[in-house]
């Protein structure tokens, strides 16, 4: 959990000189491209590009974007080396276990590779959105691409509750376990059905009391932002530039 | 489930992108008639989307290129129905993507395919047929949970092997061999998760017995 953490870098980081929309369009575009391209050339391309940006632009700690890599990571290269033993003829490796014989395939070792690299640069890119754009940046950009408005608003309570949520359950948690709540089994699932609705009806009550805040505030369901601006055209230019390199490493090595 | 982020290929992700949005925009709609008709209900729905968000970032690795960790979403599909859930869902893998890294953009649709549509609506079914045979909301709340979560694992297994066919067997052989590595975690994980709901949900009726109007016929089941 200490992942939610995560926005204090993008309030604190210096890409936030780049105009919001240009940081989301480059995340997704290279994304887009890694997803579509298809080819490790381009994926590996893209990959070293957004971790050069997340270190050198975004100024992230080199340690924080290991562990941060390292996360998805180990559901990423497991599954990938699931796929070798899946797909296609010739066998470079086969073990006899008795009951049955592993095979490891050439081509699915390809496959394996390729998706590998894919997902790593789709995950830096998604990295790069995630430590430079503050939740209410994309809330912006949500609402200038015509979202409806109790659609952002629901989204809004939620990102809150979810606050709400882990802050009363360390306090719960704590307490529980202090009364040994834990100690076994069915104590174990007692309280933690226990402590679960104790936890939904508080936070309802927290959300009840927002409500009656903001509405005697004279909140009707819209909440103002601050008008995003356009980028400036030196900006529009850059991006244009980068995702086109990223187009052409794609096109040029297949 | 949650697919890490460019984990499909080329045709697989839009597909299910293709899939998932028709749900979402209807659902969108039906969202939209329940808070102009009951508005006092939007912090309540809110709340079970936040729920749905913590019990799933509660993650184990599974080996398969997703993990393992509670849906959380059979709760919401007995207070709200599937169409509702949908939405919150999405809303859910959404943040998951963006504050945690875990799922992401390109595999959202697939994400929201399993999680958010085709588990609760089994689950749905699962109530519907349960209530008509007037079996207990306890009980029923805790099969549909188990229900939802392992229909998600499985549509999540289908999807991998979609995507990654073995050559020798096809998609089904390869997405038994995703759904057997997941079983090993996520049949007993359902059921813990069922146990929780159920519990939770008991404490829900009788702490706050509004809650239990929005699940029709249920008051008189609790306090009578």
């Amino acid at each position: 959990m200490e992942l939610m953490n995560l926005e204090a870098y993008a309030i604190k980081s210096p890409a936030r000189k780049l105009n919001p929309y240009i940081r989301v369009f480059l995340s997704v575009g290279a994304l887009f491209i890694a997803v579509v391209a298809n080819s490790p050339a381009s994926s590996i391309y893209v990959f070293l590009f957004m971790l050069i940006l997340i270190l050198f632009f975004a100024r992230i700690p080199s340690g924080v974007v290991f562990k941060l890599l390292v996360l998805p990571m180990s559901f990423v290269i497991p599954a990938s080396l699931v796929i070798a033993f899946l797909q296609g003829e010739h066998a470079i490796f086969s073990l006899n276990a008795g009951f049955a014989t592993i095979r490891i395939y050439r081509e699915g070792v390809m496959t394996s590779v390729e998706t590998l690299f894919r997902s790593l640069a789709g995950i830096s890119s998604l990295y790069f959105l995630i430590l430079t754009t503050t939740m209410s940046e994309l809330f912006s950009i949500l609402k200038s691409m015509r979202f409806p408005d109790f659609f952002i608003e629901i989204s809004m309570m939620v990102y809150r509750f979810i606050f709400i949520f882990l802050e009363e359950m360390e306090i719960m948690v704590t307490a529980t376990a202090s009364r040994l709540g834990f100690s076994n089994f069915r104590s174990h699932l007692r309280s933690f059905g226990m402590l679960g609705s104790m936890l939904f009806i508080k936070t309802l009550e927290k959300g009840e009391k927002i409500q009656i805040a903001m509405e005697s505030r004279c909140y009707d369901g819209k909440i103002p932002y601050l008008k995003l601006q356009f980028p400036p055209a030196g900006q529009i230019i850059l991006l244009i530039l980068i995702l086109l390199s990223m187009t052409m490493v794609s096109m040029l090595y297949r | 489930m949650h697919i890490a982020e460019g984990f499909l290929p080329h045709p697989w992700w839009e597909i299910w992108f293709v899939l998932a949005i028709p749900v979402l925009i209807y659902g969108i709609h039906r969202l939209k008639i329940l808070i102009s008709d009951r508005p006092e209900l939007k912090t309540m729905i809110a709340l079970a989307g936040a729920f749905i968000f913590v019990l799933s970032s509660l993650k184990i690795p599974s080996v398969t290129g997703s993990c393992s960790h509670p849906t959380g979403t059979g709760l919401a599909v007995v207070l709200f129905g599937p169409w509702i859930t949908s939405v919150l869902s999405a809303i859910v893998l959404l943040y998951q993507a963006l504050l945690l890294a875990h799922g992401g953009l390109s595999t959202f649709g697939a994400n929201v395919s399993s999680m958010g549509i085709i588990g609760p609506f089994a689950g749905w079914v699962v109530y519907k047929i349960m209530r008509k045979f007037g079996i207990g909301v306890f009980k029923t709340v805790f099969v549909v949970s188990v229900i939802s979560d392992w229909f998600t694992y499985i549509v999540t297994s289908f999807q991998l092997g979609l995507a990654f066919p073995s050559t020798h067997g096809g998609v089904l052989a390869s997405s038994g061999v995703f759904l057997s590595i997941f079983a090993i975690t996520q049949i007993p994980l359902a059921i813990i998760e069922g146990l929780a709901a159920t519990a939770l949900f008991r404490y829900l009726v009788q702490l706050k017995p509004d809650v239990a109007d929005l699940v029709k016929s249920t008051r008189s089941e609790v306090t009578g």
